[in-house]
């Protein structure tokens, strides 16, 4: 069993472009900040020049921070060193997290301060996890994931955590 | 709406050509296109000088590709200088791997059923780069999009395709050991039956399987094709001419591309997306051709990440949405099966020339060429190509 209590150093940097500046200035200030759609509210992560959901050429794209709360979509344990600098950080997940602002709206994780196997076998579709900001240089803070340890504050009713 | 062709004018393969699929052949490229395309026409019952229509796709899709003509890379120009072919009057070069292989064969339809051509080579290369990882990944920095990927260590072989089969596990409560008795055992046991195959003499088990050396699990190194050097080509003619050729046989039936509208982007396609997608792929390739999936005897489907063929099962509707690890086990699959799948040992087993190697199966399976793998009685074959969970794909018949 292993955990992983953090990913730093980062042995391949984000460089923004012109698009996802926004996004890192977000994140180094504990923030995640999503391009979203002022026509039809569609959030679009990766950025991109025109809504992908309602395709209005006028509409403006705007960075808007989100609850940052999610679930895990799907995940797999990465084994393989073919990645220059991750040789002695395998095996770690690669995790899928699906933000609760909208269906589809994905940003990955490597799952920090969870206990996994080889296989992930204890990573299940659905498991609540926030987000945790990692320091990796001056300019750069990276997104990563943890499992929640609050209890969401909107609760819809018929949703996951029972109160025990 | 069903395809339709003039009087004799459906196209239909005539010939087909390969070398034999090594892990590292020592060989250039231009010298295994030369060996290939000769075989392909001349088993067609041509010569180079009746060839004048191309089409290929000449992407070599792998990370440390240097994309150099005859090395790594085989397009039209390449190919024309190498045979030589001193007739052609129209090519395609396909950009995008979805058009892929199965684009290939489409576009060469289309040109033949036209008269744009009147016979036409179509051929990829696979190519395996000595002294250089062939999926490695050196970079320092991940400029743009790639920071919301790369930065995590995301990138290794079969790395999407991982996600899409921990997601498929998961969402239909499948098991991975059923991968192995659901396709890796009968792909294996095909090649055998196969010359070219890189599992030929090589038995798998399903010990050897569940212990294989992890990629990105739930994937290992048994769920991912192996780099090969290697080149595959078929000749395609209409049905008029090809009357006075030694084996005519897979009547261009049907086609279909992917919809790549459907997919919104993001920092992964999920599964859901791609079956979304590719559910109107399946549609259109059945009513181009006026077929069902009852109709058809043999399949062939993209089989580059082992994931991919139960998806593909679904989704051209030979078993239901969610129930292909179930419904490939018993020998559903197998060669002597009720729905043959793969009967060259796909990319798996046959070695990563991507979707040609389905290409090239079904062409020789419906010409009656396929030596001891060949099946009797076909009348309707299925060919899908990817890669990457999204592609094209034909439909052929015997008659
Ligand atoms: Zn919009």
């Amino acid at each position: 069993m292993t955990i992983t209590k953090t990913m730093v150093p980062y042995p391949i940097m984000p460089v923004p472009n012109e698009q996802t500046q926004p996004y890192w200035d977000g994140t180094r200030e504990g923030k995640i900040m999503i391009q979203r759609c002022q026509k039809c509210g569609f959030y679009n992560h990766p950025p991109l020049y025109i809504c992908i959901n309602c395709k209005d050429r006028d509409a403006a794209l705007v960075f808007e921070q989100v609850s940052g709360r999610g679930t895990i979509y799907t995940h797999y344990i990465c084994h393989d060193n073919s990645i220059a600098g991750f040789e002695n950080k395998v095996p770690y997940p690669v995790v899928i997290v699906e933000l609760e602002e909208q269906k589809g709206l994905f940003i990955m994780s490597n799952l920090l301060n969870f206990e996994y196997d080889a296989y992930g076998s204890e990573i299940k579709p659905g498991m609540p996890v926030e987000p945790v900001f990692e320091k990796a240089s001056e300019t750069i803070t990276v997104v990563q994931y943890q499992p929640a340890t609050q209890r969401r504050p909107r609760q819809a009713a018929g949703s996951r955590g029972s109160r025990k | 709406m069903p395809l339709t062709w003039s009087k004799g004018k459906r196209p239909v393969f005539v010939g087909a050509g390969q070398t034999l699929n090594r892990r590292y052949s020592g060989r250039s490229v231009a010298s295994l296109a030369n060996e290939a395309a000769l075989m392909a026409i001349a088993d067609a019952g041509l010569k180079p000088k009746d060839i004048d229509g191309l089409s290929s796709w000449p992407n070599p899709a792998h990370q440390v590709a240097r994309n150099v003509a005859g090395y790594d890379r085989l397009d039209v120009r390449a190919m024309m200088d190498f045979i030589p072919l001193e007739n052609v009057r129209w090519y395609n070069q396909n950009e995008i791997p979805p058009a892929g292989s199965a684009g290939m064969v489409i576009s060469a339809a289309l040109a033949l059923g036209t008269g744009a051509c009147n016979y036409a080579l179509v051929f990829r290369c696979g190519h395996h780069p000595p002294g250089l990882r062939y999926q490695g990944i050196s970079a320092r920095q991940a400029p743009g999009n790639a920071g919301f990927a790369l930065t995590y260590g995301h990138g290794v072989g079969g790395a999407g395709q991982a996600h899409h089969f921990q997601r498929y596990l998961d969402k239909f409560g499948a098991k991975r050991e059923e991968m192995y008795t659901g396709y890796i055992q009968s792909a294996n046991h095909n090649a055998q039956l196969n010359d070219s195959a890189v599992w030929k003499g090589r038995t798998i088990t399903l010990d050897d399987y569940m212990n294989a050396r992890l990629i990105a699990y739930p994937m290992s190194v048994f769920d991912n094709d192996m780099p090969v050097d290697g080149v595959k080509c078929v000749v395609m003619t209409t049905e008029d001419r090809a009357k006075g050729t030694p084996h005519p046989g897979g009547y261009f039936a049907g086609m279909a591309m992917n919809q790549w509208q459907l997919l919104k982007g993001g920092i992964i396609q999920p599964l859901e997306a791609i079956y979304e997608a590719e559910a109107v792929m399946a549609k259109n390739l059945y009513e181009s051709g006026g077929l069902h999936p009852e109709d058809v005897d043999l399949i062939h489907v993209y089989d580059g990440f082992s994931p991919m063929v139960w998806n593909h099962l679904e989704i051209f509707g030979f078993c239901k949405i969610g129930e292909a690890h179930e419904w490939t086990q018993g020998g559903t699959i197998a060669l002597n099966g009720p729905h043959p799948v793969n009967t060259s040992g796909g990319n798996l087993g046959d070695g990563r020339v991507h979707g040609m190697t389905h290409v090239y199966e079904t062409a020789v399976q419906m010409m009656g060429t396929a030596g001891p793998r060949q099946l009797k009685n076909l009348h309707v074959a299925i060919c899908e190509t990817g890669p990457f969970g999204n592609g094209s794909s034909f439909l052929c018949t015997k008659d």
